[in-house]
């Protein structure tokens, strides 16, 4: 996630790819093409049938918050096929996602919210003050069941 | 800089790796447990800072009739002594 991935294809072949959504907000996934014609598809199954999303050659597509195939902890994949019959395929895949980040003080519980079925993870950070120093982590669960319809 | 400080994971895992130097202690308050980890740091820099990420189950589940969900509060601490 974030880091481009530079790779080569041999002709009439596939390469599959994988990434997880951690973060409740849009993700892109973009491919450049060096070289080569390519059918790219993006999918919830190890099979392009069942792609919800594609594009020819270097393309770029979104996954938004809220849209139907957008999920949180479920591997996706994107499946690429080399469609030249002699010629290698070259190509760079980026998949990139905004990520948010709370800043906590130092010493004072924060009370967060995980709501809905797609919010799985939250950052935080502390600015550390120099010195040798003992830093303590806790996260404590508050055992609150909400059952909305 | 960046420096990964380690991972630890809930009590499915207990006890965790302690190769990442984190030093672990269970609590229990008002029976519920949980965990604490610490860690010591010789911060050398100005603006320096220990980013994290907490981690929770998809809160989702298939209720007896429909899908209910889920809403999870967490109280979050850290702290420098």
């Amino acid at each position: 996630m974030g880091d481009p991935h530079t790779t080569s294809l041999p002709p009439r072949t596939r390469g599959i790819f994988k990434f997880i959504i951690d973060e409740n907000t849009d993700v892109s996934i973009k491919q450049e093409n060096k070289i080569g014609k390519t059918k790219t598809y993006i999918s919830l199954d190890q099979d392009k049938y069942a792609a919800f999303k594609e594009f020819d050659n270097s393309g770029q597509v979104r996954i938004e918050q809220g849209e139907h195939d957008f999920h949180t902890s479920r591997l996706y994949y994107v499946m690429v096929e080399n469609l030249s019959e002699d010629n290698q395929s070259s190509f760079t895949l980026t998949v990139y996602q905004r990520s948010t980040i709370i800043n906590i003080r130092n010493g004072v519980p924060l009370k967060v919210t995980f709501a809905g079925p797609n919010e799985v993870t939250k950052n935080f950070a502390l600015p550390l003050p120099k010195g040798n120093k003992t830093l303590t982590l806790q996260v404590n669960p508050i055992l609150e069941v909400d059952k909305d319809v | 800089m960046v420096k990964r400080l380690g991972e630890v994971r809930d009590s499915l895992d207990f006890p965790p790796n302690n190769d990442d130097g984190f030093s672990i202690k269970r609590i229990y308050e008002e029976s519920k447990g949980f965990l604490q980890v610490t860690q010591k740091l010789d911060v050398t820099e100005d603006d320096e800072a220990v980013v994290f990420t907490v981690y929770i189950q998809p809160n989702t589940h298939r209720g007896r009739h429909k899908f209910e969900t889920f809403k999870h509060d967490v109280m979050v601490f850290a702290s420098t002594s």
